[in-house]
């Protein structure tokens, strides 16, 4: 989810970190079914057929996927991307808290550039079981306060919202504007 | 709102498909209700089969960080399509592909493709496990990283509330060697390490969390 979501380089690249071994996905297809592993050459060279790992797969390296995903990370490399991203949804997790401040309704937005969650605690949420916790009901009933007002966040309380270079400022406005219906509802 | 088109489809589709979906999470049960059907999307904008247009977030769980059908990325498609769909064949652009992700992650110094996030976990712990000679690995309580069996383990999102294993139809010997940690906790890991010294064969992780909901790392975990 994080790999060229978070940062470019993914969240290796936003906490300097050097992993043996990374897995990518979604992102990397640009919308076709890629998946990428990878990592240090010796780690690596275990793979068949160089190494004794079995690993393989018919539609592997499919050239419309392999395109598609070449042509989306080449945008991606442009580093102005992720700071529109991150100013957007910075905007978007001041004026929900905002929102919910004025309203009195205790949530806890965590976020990291354009990906992000609203949750319905007092809490700050670091681990699974402060997600369990947090208010199941308000969560539906805000999803479907949403939706009504043509807004599409994930239908489960256990998912991220994704913000997309497509979306605008205007858009953002408006999310905040029917978060603040939701609350005063 | 209307939603009489999608409830009709989600109704013939749930007597051909399970629940009606490919994936459960999207048949709405989470939220009490049902999916409006998605016909088109474009920009950050999708639209349903009852002609009602909603602004996204979901961005098809995470790739749509572009916006829907980027015409450059359609134009790519076009282009591309016209010299053949599938070959099972070495491929020039897999090695330029590979090439610009090495550029974005230095880490990594050989690049495998395969088809989703599933097959790329599975396969990178069945390498972890071959190059380690170890069989046990540490995931995170609420970290999703694919439905394998043996990572079907306290796996978030739509299994949150499950035991171990998550799901039927995985043999509790697939998942004995699934070692569960906490999320911003590394006691809880070292805790783990200490146990089984010199039998982890790899820490698997989301970085910052996508599937308990979004949770960021807290500063002091990075060190293992
Ligand atoms: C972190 C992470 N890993 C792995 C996966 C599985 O990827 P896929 O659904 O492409 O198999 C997901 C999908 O949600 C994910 O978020």
């Amino acid at each position: 989810m994080t790999g060229c979501r978070v940062a470019y380089g993914g969240a290796q690249e936003l906490y300097d970190i050097k992993p043996d071994m990374t897995c990518l996905g979604k992102i990397i297809g640009g919308g076709l079914p890629v998946g990428a592993y990878g990592g240090k050459k010796e780690i690596m060279e275990m793979v068949a057929p160089v190494g004794p790992v079995y690993q393989a797969g018919t539609l592997s390296g499919n050239p419309l996927a392999m395109a598609v995903g070449l042509r989306t990370l080449q945008i991606l490399s442009d580093n102005h991307i992720y700071q529109d991203l991150e100013h957007k949804g910075s905007l978007l997790e001041k004026g929900l808290k905002e929102v919910a401040k004025k309203a009195g309704e205790p949530i806890c937005i965590n976020r990291v550039g354009s990906m992000f969650s609203i949750f319905f605690t007092d809490e700050k949420v670091i681990n699974a079981d402060h997600a369990r916790k947090a208010n199941k009901d308000k969560f539906i009933k805000l999803f479907h306060h949403f939706l009504d007002n043509h807004v599409y966040i994930a239908p489960s309380p256990f998912e991220a919202g994704f913000i997309s270079v497509a979306h605008t400022l205007d858009d953002i406005e408006r999310t905040i504007h029917v978060f603040k219906g939701a609350l005063t509802k | 709102m209307q939603h009489e088109l999608s409830h009709k489809l989600f109704a013939e589709a749930q007597k051909h498909i399970p629940g009606g979906v490919n994936s459960p999470v999207r048949a709405f049960k989470n939220v009490n209700s049902e999916p409006p059907y998605i016909i088109r999307a474009k920009g950050a904008y999708v639209y349903d089969a009852d002609n009602n247009a909603y602004l996204d977030y979901v961005g098809s769980w995470g790739p749509a960080i572009l916006g829907h059908a980027p015409d450059e990325i359609l134009n790519v498609l076009n282009q591309n399509m016209k010299n053949g769909l599938s070959f099972g064949a070495p491929t020039p652009k897999e090695i330029e592909i590979a090439k610009t992700v090495k550029d974005a992650y230095p880490s990594m110094n050989l690049v495998r493709f395969v088809n989703s996030g599933t097959e790329a976990t599975m396969s990178a712990i069945r390498v972890a496990r071959g190059y380690t000679g170890r069989d046990k690995i540490i995931k995170f309580d609420g970290c999703y990283h694919g439905h394998a069996d043996f990572l079907l383990v306290k796996a978030g999102s739509g299994a949150a509330t499950c035991g171990t294993p998550d799901s039927k139809g995985v043999p509790s010997s697939f998942t004995a060697d699934t070692l569960i940690a906490t999320f911003n906790d590394i006691d809880s890991v070292k805790k783990i390490t200490d146990t089984y010294p010199n039998e982890i064969a790899c820490i698997i992780i989301e970085p910052v969390v996508g599937n308990m909901g979004c949770i960021p790392p807290e500063k002091t975990s990075y060190v293992i």
